[in-house]
């Protein structure tokens, strides 16, 4: 031990040089590291939230230009009369009118109310639902001839509100009898529908 | 920082130069008789010198062996045989190999040849060797000052092939015989006898000695005159010259001594023909001198000291880390100024969606049913009229075929995607033998008046019936037609 203390001695300066050397170096590699981890961490959040926010700008320019579409939907709608909702009271009338003005005792109608149309794509997995209405007018009787039965498929002369549509329509003409001069000879069998968009009431 | 001393001994003692940025400064002369005492004494006042030990006494031997050309192991052996071979008798002994040669008169096979060097008087060494060995201070070479006349070669222009160097110093006068540059013989004749207005022609004397001898030895030519470079003060040419004529055997040429330690980069002025310091400097730089002692003698050279290990490893440690760390830190400011670069337009884009949220107007609808429900509209609106103006159409078709009557219709509109589909059963005229001409006339104005095209052949057939059975009221045939009706 004593024969090993002068170099160590002679050497004491030098390992301590060495030691702080050492030291310092750990420091410095870590404090680097340290600094270079949180930056490249900055830079990964920065990067997550810039990519966030160009997905957001992209949704909002979607969703702005489908609803400028929509307003465009919208307006083109309602000047044809698509968003108003048809008069049900009037298509009655229009119906008695004829009714009595020409000679249509045996045919019965029904003018049903508003309900949700139906259509093959209302199932749940084929979109949104619609929010279409409609009524639809049952006819059915005897009509003397085709020229009685077209004014009772024709929309109300005074109404332009909603699509008036004939859905269904069955005709038949029945057998003339020698002895039946003047009864009717035309079997009607129809369906009308009105249909219309009505828009929810602004909050 | 250690300082560099070259130990010059010859017969007269030991003289200590210090060598510094091409200046030799002679500080000590020991005497041979109390010369390792004061060489102790001086060792222990000096203990961070480096000293390299400088041997230029008389008695020394050479020989030209000649080496088959073996790997370096077997060399190493041989090397060694040849050595003890030679017997010697001292450990001051070394070897220096002249290059490849082949024996072309003998047609032998090339071979290497090996000079051996010796001093043959180990006792004027050993007794300084002893001091450093005692004084734990082992020098860093111990060389022969005639190995220097090598390093001297290319410093003298239009040194031939073979030749004989001639330089005076301390110890006397060295004449060496170079072939190709390298030291093939070397004769030292001491001061007592070359000195004072008798040098040169002792220079003279040895150098006929000398050409004799390597001649008998069969190393130089005797058909050709030998030239004898002598290093010597210009001042000294004239006696040089009248001391040694040429002859036949013999060229001397006077080389200008302190010019050739200019050019070796001796900085000290040479004021006589003494060539020590041009020896001194000359063996301060050169670096493959051979070596005399043996290597237990000699300073470790490749092992540094502790404390300079110790320093450059600390040294080295931290500049690595500093460069290190430094590399990461740019690089953490790039991934800094690039996160930044990415915060400040991520900011742009929220601000730029927040105002184009913003400025988007709230639709009564979802968007998406809206549009389902307007693409439905619209496609059903080119229906509304659709069963009227066919049942127009249909009645100018009827009209254009007399005794064609419409029995029954059946139009249905599907509505996804929107189609329109008559049915219709006519009834054709009493007159059986121009039914197949009528149908194609009747398919044809249906066609022409409604714009619609039979799905499928007409059912022209109709029921069939006994003959006395009951049929339709008038017995008239009919057909259907399946007519897919067009947009108006």
């Amino acid at each position: 031990m004593n024969a090993l203390a002068p170099p160590l001695v002679r050497l004491r300066r030098p390992l301590i040089a060495l030691t702080l050397s050492i030291l310092g170096s750990g420091a410095l590699l870590l404090w680097s590291q340290a600094e270079h981890d949180a930056a490249d961490a900055l830079l990964r959040q920065h990067t997550a939230r810039l990519t966030q926010a160009r997905a957001t700008h992209q949704a909002a320019r979607d969703a702005y230009t489908a609803t400028r579409n929509g307003l465009r939907q919208l307006e083109a709608l309602r000047g044809a009369g698509l968003l108003d909702a048809p008069d049900r009271q009037a298509w009655q009338q229009h119906l008695l009118k004829l009714q009595g003005k020409l000679p249509l005792d045996k045919l019965e109608w029904e003018l049903g109310p508003f309900a949700p149309a139906a259509t093959e794509a209302d199932s749940p997995s084929a979109g949104p639902p619609s929010a279409l209405r409609v009524s639809t007018l049952h006819l059915k009787g005897e009509v003397a001839h085709e020229g009685r039965l077209l004014p009772l498929l024709e929309r109300p002369g005074n109404s332009s509100n909603g699509l008036f549509l004939p859905r269904r329509c069955r005709l038949a003409h029945k057998q003339p009898a020698p002895d039946a001069a003047g009864t009717p000879a035309l079997a009607a069998d129809c369906e009308i529908d009105w249909i219309f968009l009505p828009l929810p009431d602004a909050p | 920082m250690a300082e560099r001393h070259l130990l010059y001994l010859d017969s007269t003692g030991l003289r200590i130069a210090r060598v510094h940025r091409g200046q030799v400064s002679l500080e000590n002369h020991f005497a041979p008789a109390d010369g390792p005492p004061a060489l102790a004494a001086w060792l222990q006042g000096h203990p961070g010198a480096r000293c390299t030990l400088l041997a230029d006494l008389p008695d020394e031997t050479y020989h030209l062996e000649a080496l088959p050309p073996v790997g370096p192991r077997d060399r190493r052996q041989l090397i060694a045989r040849r050595q003890a071979q030679l017997r010697l008798d001292t450990p001051y002994i070394t070897h220096q190999a002249l290059g490849r040669a082949a024996d072309a008169k003998a047609g032998g096979a090339p071979h290497d040849k090996i000079l051996f060097a010796a001093i043959n008087r180990p006792a004027a060494l050993q007794a300084w060797l002893a001091t450093f060995e005692q004084s734990r201070r082992p020098p860093d070479g111990v060389h022969m000052a005639s190995h220097l006349a090598a390093a001297l070669a290319p410093q003298l222009p239009g040194l031939p092939p073979l030749a004989l160097l001639v330089w005076v110093g301390p110890g006397g006068l060295r004449m060496s015989c170079l072939d190709g540059g390298l030291l093939r013989f070397s004769r030292l004749t001491p001061a007592s006898t070359a000195a004072g207005t008798g040098r040169w022609q002792t220079c003279h004397d040895e150098a006929r000695r000398t050409h004799q001898y390597l001649i008998g030895q069969r190393a130089i030519d005797r058909s050709h005159a030998t030239p004898v470079y002598v290093l010597a003060h210009p001042q000294d040419h004239a006696a040089l010259g009248s001391a040694c004529p040429d002859s036949a055997e013999l060229q001397f040429q006077a080389v200008d001594l302190p010019a050739l330690a200019k050019r070796c980069g001796l900085h000290n002025p040479i004021e006589d023909s003494d060539s020590l310091p041009l020896l001194l400097h000359l063996a301060s730089r050169s670096r493959h001198l051979p070596q005399l002692a043996p290597v237990v003698l000699r300073r470790p050279h490749h092992l540094p000291h502790p404390a300079t290990a110790l320093g450059v490893l600390a040294a080295s440690l931290l500049a690595a880390s500093l460069v290190i760390s430094t590399h990461k830190l740019l690089e953490a400011g790039q991934l800094r100024e690039q996160a930044d670069a990415a915060l400040t337009e991520s900011l742009g884009e929220e601000a730029r969606a927040r105002g184009l949220q913003a400025a988007t107007p709230r639709l009564p609808l979802p968007a998406d049913a809206l549009q389902a429900d307007y693409a439905r509209l619209t496609a059903l609106q080119p229906f509304r009229a659709g069963l009227t103006i066919f049942l127009h159409r249909l009645a100018d078709a009827l009209n254009a075929l007399p005794g064609v009557e419409l029995s029954a219709l059946e139009w249905t509109l599907a509505p996804d995607p929107p189609r329109a589909t008559a049915s219709v059963e006519l009834r054709l005229p009493a007159n059986p033998n121009a039914r197949p001409e009528l149908i194609q006339h009747i398919v044809a104005t249906l066609h022409h008046h409604t714009g619609s095209q039979a799905a499928s052949a007409p059912d022209q057939h109709g029921p069939l019936r006994s003959p006395g059975g009951q049929a339709d009221t008038d017995g008239r045939q009919l057909i259907r037609l399946e007519l897919p009706v067009s947009p108006p």
